[in-house]
């Protein structure tokens, strides 16, 4: 029995790491990864031919407004970090700009009401459940999740040695043009920093890495962004955890 | 002295624009080269590297040296962008730019030994593809040009999934041993 899922699950490998497994399928070869080295083997192997893979595309140049466009942006940004970690005591910058938006959001009774409740549905649902982790080094923390938004949607924040991963389920595909962008809140009142940006597949699943340091954090948010995320959130939050 | 591509990710962290422009300039020939011969169309090929160049910036480029290349790294956000732009639906009137195909070239600039370098690369990475049967070859493909799942190929092309399968993981090993040894420098 264990040779006849083997052999089936092998080929299995090829569409693995072309990234072209369903989502069944995937979760399924994924947990037999855990247990065989066979296909283990089997799929480093065959990654270093998919690694080569996007080299075969044709070359094209990309045109230099692009870079034009990008350097524009990037060079802006890059300015504006200047200014908000130098002019910390001055009105302007990010952290103003989050303290102004979330006071426009308690300013807002409809809306401020509206989260409200939501963080009642999703605190039936799971509040702010940490775990120990029971003796193991992962703690994870659940998170609070706007119903209205992404009704029936899951999400928890897992830290464990390897880094923190926020994990996400039925949670709807973003607007068309748009991604989710996480953002860690440090200290009460600080700005949001800009973390990872992702989508979800087809299942409403997704995970993410987290880049910042989650550990002693106040909040960590996911808010719904244009395509290649924002330097300060524009939008209410989805997603919401309190890091255990 | 020419930082390598590890270094100059250490400054685009930190949040330095030229370290940023020569990363841009090292591989956004690579990116979008894939991006249009995903999507087959510029203008959303250009939104693709756009995003993914945006997003390693704004995220301030979680590289991890241990997952390989910073090219290997740079078109695996591309690829997945890209295939988040077809499934979304962003290009609704697909068609695939094939090397014949193309009619939408720019001029090539002067080529650096860089790029000179990526052209081989190219060529001896086709030379490869160009050795699997046909049905092998097809499959790859559209799995990764195309953003296409397994299950989807299946249907395509009215071929058991097992099969489709099958096909993927033995044309990939068959393009693992025509790279022969030392390739690990593409992942």
């Amino acid at each position: 029995m264990m040779d006849t899922d083997h052999d089936e699950l092998r080929d299995s490998a090829g569409p693995w790491v072309l990234g072209a497994l369903d989502d069944d399928d995937a979760w399924r070869f994924a947990a037999h990864l855990e247990v065989c080295a066979s296909c283990r083997e089997e799929v480093e192997s065959l990654r270093v031919a998919a690694a080569a893979l996007p080299l075969a595309a044709p070359p094209v140049e990309p045109p230099p407004a692009l870079k034009a466009r990008l350097m524009n942006i990037v060079q802006a940004e890059a300015e504006e970090r200047r200014a908000a970690s130098a002019g910390a005591a001055g009105p302007a910058g990010a952290a103003s700009r989050w303290r102004t938006w979330f006071g426009a959001l308690q300013a807002r009774p409809a809306l401020a009401a509206g989260l409200a409740t939501l963080l009642i549905v999703a605190g039936g649902l799971a509040g702010f459940a940490a775990r120990g982790g029971g003796g193991s080094s992962t703690r994870t923390s659940a998170a609070l999740v706007d119903q209205h938004r992404a009704p029936g949607a899951r999400a928890q924040l897992v830290e464990g040695a390897g880094g923190t991963q926020l994990r996400v389920t039925n949670m709807p595909a973003p607007a068309r043009g748009h991604v989710y962008q996480v953002w860690v809140v440090e200290r009460p009142g600080s700005a949001p920093r800009p973390d990872a940006v992702f989508t979800v597949d087809r299942a409403g699943r997704g995970s993410v890495g987290v880049r910042g340091i989650v550990a002693g954090a106040r909040q960590v948010l996911v808010t719904q962004e244009r395509d290649g995320g924002a330097s300060a959130p524009t939008t209410s939050p989805v997603i919401m955890v309190k890091p255990a | 002295m020419e930082l390598a591509d590890e270094e100059l990710m250490q400054l685009v962290g930190r949040g330095d624009p030229r370290a940023f422009e020569v990363v841009y300039e090292r591989h956004s020939g690579a990116a979008f080269s894939l991006a249009y011969r995903m999507t087959g169309k510029r203008v959303t090929a250009e939104e693709v590297v756009q995003e993914a160049f945006l997003a390693l910036w704004r995220t301030n480029a979680r590289y991890d040296r241990a997952r390989g290349s910073v090219r290997t790294w740079i078109l695996g956000i591309v690829h997945n962008r890209a295939i988040d732009a077809l499934r979304r639906g962003m290009v609704h009137d697909r068609r695939r730019a094939s090397d014949e195909g193309i009619e939408e070239r720019f001029e090539s600039r002067d080529r650096t030994d860089v790029e000179a370098a990526r052209h081989d690369e190219a060529r001896e990475v086709r030379d490869a593809l160009g050795t699997l049967p046909a049905e092998q070859l097809k499959v790859i493909e559209l799995a990764y040009f195309g953003g296409f799942t397994h299950s989807e190929i299946a249907k395509m092309l009215d071929t058991p999934i097992g099969t489709v399968k099958g096909r993927m993981r033995l044309g990939l090993a068959k393009m693992r041993d025509q790279l022969g040894p030392g390739r690990e420098a593409f992942a």
